[in-house]
């Protein structure tokens, strides 16, 4: 007891050392854009099209493209958009948005789906599982407490599910584990530990290409979470759109990555296969964009933008025929 | 799984719930049910290797105390060393023996040509087998008695705190502290050792590891200035990444009353190689010279003889490390340095008196850093010719001016980056060569102050750890082992 006199003040200074580094569990560029997404998607619980996916897919088909391609006002339209949100993070973004719709609907009853269309995109990486611990801090920050088990069980079909599951109890005790940087920016120290630039080097390092090479057991939870999200959507929605996305990689022609697209062609089509209400539009396949059309690995500049927003419009048309 | 990882932080505390729930026995099987579980995270089926090795050490063992026969007694030595050197040449070095035999023959404008068999290295066994070897030894020389019981042995050997990464235990210290481990007292300053070490592991290592990585990545295309940095750093993180895994192991022991061997007291504070090997690794470099040194001769023989003994000592020392050709080569450089020392002890004897040892330690301290590090260079590059480019950029040609080098810096604003580089060797090496102590004094001394701030200190080192590591933090370097 004697002890207890000062662990409790000592812990309970720490978490409010902890509370205060953090902002409230708010701060970081990836948790904030969480917390930020969903302020955009609570003010839309009866907006009947739904963009799901990251900032490579709200880039490609933002709601004036989709208003565009599908001929409906702009308003009708949410951007469900979460930055470095994969598919485990849209999956847990779903499950709150289905929370927060059965207790609307409890109150005043919807008639018919929540959805009336959703698009979603997914890149070729994303299909490999990423070892980053933002990932895991993005499910728990989403996933309403009543999908914890149904997380966690997703988690067993990843490469490493201890690592999963710790890094889960880690967040749920405290909110800043996972994203590091979101302490070192919060006391101004980020510099101390990033390297900048590359001044050690005489010549620039080869630039990474993100890449999914399908190794085994690399593909096991993204799937999962896939055909989760999907059923899901297809109960959810009259119908779903699955966009697959270009990428630098593929738009150079990078042997490696075309020798793993008919896989990734293969997966997504499968999944999509699991329901009729589910459609696959490639904007992979003779997509004419160059590697000089992409900022970085994944984004495309702002003047390729353009193009490629009326090539989606164009090919949506050409397999859907338009209209709503 | 390593300690540093939040599956670890899993195990942990289901184990230490069964460790409590346990009574009496049960605790042995608790802590080698937990110890298996914990090495065949890596792969179920290394622990066929370790169970096996268990076994053979155990029988033979019992079987050389229950002989006075001198030829049996030599056979059954054979059997144990065979088993355990024998399972180390094939998962450790067969391919590497291969590799290197068929380079060889083609050097030489022979054609020829050979599998490997792409053998997985089973994580921590160069560790387990030095020490079921040391067991075996310890009985043949007639300075230990063999256990009776096969579960005190098997715990001897898989002892999960100190299992893939050391301190390399004598059965003589720590098997006695198992078989009476039901009476054996919780000590709370185990978790001082653990915030230590985890906070030299991430907030250290892991961020000094990122110049480290890029400069030798490609050391062709690295500035002569920024591989200096990076040698440096590397000798910081190599420290703090395997001193702080020791810590860990040596914390977790303590929180369950064992008392594992110190492995590091303050190495950059050596003023010669000798003083070098009782400081760093000490548990390896014993091992090697009470198994390995000391039946080669020692320092008995002629000055050949002894020079002899330490290069071939430390080459086996290199090679313990790595099938590699680099390790073999920092064998050899630091067997050359001790063997070198030997004629010079009576120089460094006359530097050690009178008021001159007041200038002579801090400079011997420095001059020999400088040595250390350059052996890393060894240790750290990835291939032979990767050494001779490093040398090459560190001595001949940097490829720039150091102003226009620091004027990079600058330009990317990678100041803060370099500062913190340059604390943390300061820190470190400085700290070391100011004040030569090591983990276990610095945490008793933090242990005499008021339970409250020993309680502060800890959580503080444990939070600065969770959330002042890289976004990726690597792996410990020691598991590659």
């Amino acid at each position: 007891m004697r002890r207890l006199a000062y662990i409790i003040p000592i812990v309970l200074g720490l978490l409010y050392l902890d509370a205060w580094l953090t902002e409230g569990r708010t701060l970081g560029g990836a948790r904030n854009s969480v917390v930020g997404s969903t302020t955009r998607w609570s003010r839309a619980d009866y907006t009947p099209i739904f963009i799901l996916g990251s900032s490579t897919t709200s880039d490609l088909m933002p709601p004036a493209v989709i208003a565009k391609a599908l001929g409906v006002r702009q308003k009708d339209i949410a951007n469900g958009r979460i930055n470095g949100c994969h598919q485990g993070c849209t999956w847990a973004q779903l499950r709150a948005i289905m929370q927060r719709t059965d207790t609307l609907d409890r109150r005043r009853p919807r008639k018919g789906p929540r959805f009336k269309h959703v698009f979603m995109g997914v890149n070729l990486f994303q299909q490999c599982e990423d070892g980053h611990s933002k990932r895991v801090m993005q499910h728990i920050t989403l996933v309403p407490p009543r999908d914890l088990a149904a997380l966690f069980a997703l988690y067993l079909k990843a490469e490493k599910p201890l690592r999963r599951l710790g890094r889960a109890l880690g967040m749920l005790v405290s909110g800043v584990y996972g994203e590091p940087a979101g302490v070192k920016g919060r006391l101004g120290i980020s510099a101390v530990f990033a390297l900048r630039g590359r001044w050690y080097t005489k010549l620039r390092p080869a630039s990474s290409t993100a890449f999914c090479d399908y190794a085994e057991g690399q593909t096991a939870l993204k799937t999962a979470f896939m055909q989760s999200l999907m059923d899901d959507l297809a109960r959810l929605s009259t119908r779903v759109t699955l966009v697959l996305l270009p990428d630098q990689g593929l738009a150079a022609r990078d042997p490696a990555q075309m020798a793993q697209l008919p896989a990734y062609r293969a997966w997504a089509q499968a999944i999509a296969d699991r329901h009729p209400n589910i459609d696959m539009l490639d904007m992979v396949v003779d997509n004419t964009a160059k590697r000089r059309d992409f900022r970085d690995t994944i984004h495309f500049t702002g003047r390729a933008l353009k193009g490629q927003r009326a090539e989606f419009v164009r090919r949506y048309k050409a397999q859907f025929g338009g209209g709503k | 799984m390593t300690f540093t990882t939040p599956e670890f932080m899993l195990f942990v505390l289901l184990f230490f719930w069964a460790w409590t729930v346990a009574r009496g026995n049960a605790r042995k099987w608790v802590l080698l049910g937990a110890s298996y579980l914990f090495y065949a995270s890596w792969n179920p089926w290394f622990l066929v290797l370790i169970i096996g090795s268990t076994i053979v050490d155990f029988y033979v063992g019992g079987a050389l105390g229950a002989t006075d026969d001198a030829r049996r007694r030599k056979r059954l030595l054979w059997l144990s060393l065979v088993a355990n050197l024998g399972t180390l040449a094939v998962f450790k070095y067969f391919d590497f023996f291969v590799a290197s035999a068929v380079a060889g023959l083609q050097a030489l404008g022979i054609e020829a040509s050979a599998s490997t068999l792409g053998i997985i290295l089973p994580v921590g066994i160069s560790f387990y087998t030095f020490q079921t070897m040391s067991y075996t030894i310890d009985i043949y020389r007639r300075q230990l008695e063999p256990t009776p019981k096969l579960l005190d042995f098997a715990l001897f050997v898989a002892f999960f705190p100190q299992l893939v990464a050391g301190p390399i235990e004598r059965a003589t210290h720590l098997l006695p502290q198992i078989v009476d481990l039901s009476d054996r007292k919780f000590d709370s300053s185990g978790f001082g050792l653990i915030a230590l070490g985890c906070f030299k592991k991430a907030v250290i290592a892991d961020n000094l590891g990122t110049i480290v990585e890029l400069t030798y990545a490609d050391p062709s295309n690295a500035h002569g200035w920024a591989l200096w940095i990076g040698t440096y750093a590397f000798a910081v993180q190599i420290y703090c990444d395997f001193s702080g895994y020791s810590d860990i192991a040596v914390g977790f022991a303590r929180l369950l009353g064992i008392d594992l061997v110190q492995n590091f007291r303050a190495p950059y504070a050596s003023q010669g190689p000798t003083e070098l090997w009782r400081r760093w690794h000490i548990s390896l470099s014993t091992w090697l010279r009470d198994y390995l040194y000391i039946p080669l001769g020692g320092s008995r023989g002629s000055n050949f003889a002894t020079m002899r003994n330490l290069m071939l000592t430390m080459l086996l020392g290199g090679l313990w490390h790595g099938a590699a050709a680099n390790y073999l080569l920092w064998g050899a450089f630091h067997g050359g340095l001790l063997a070198m020392a030997r004629p010079l002890r009576g120089a460094a004897a006359w530097m050690q008196t009178g008021r001159r040892r007041w200038w002579t330690t801090p400079v011997r301290r420095i001059v020999f850093f400088h040595l250390i590090c350059l052996g890393w260079v060894f240790f750290r590059a990835q291939s032979l010719e990767d050494c001779g480019t490093i040398y090459s950029r560190l001595f001949i040609d940097p490829g720039i001016t150091l102003s226009a080098f620091w004027h990079g810096i600058v330009a990317a604003r990678s100041q803060p980056y370099i500062v913190f580089v340059g604390v943390c060797i300061v820190g470190i090496v400085g700290g070391q060569m100011i004040w030569p102590t090591d983990s276990k004094r610095i945490t008793a001394l933090l242990w005499r102050t008021p339970e409250p701030v020993r309680f502060t200190v800890v959580l503080a080192l444990l939070y600065l750890a969770m959330n002042l590591s890289p976004e990726r933090p690597p792996p410990f370097i020691y598991f590659q082992f």
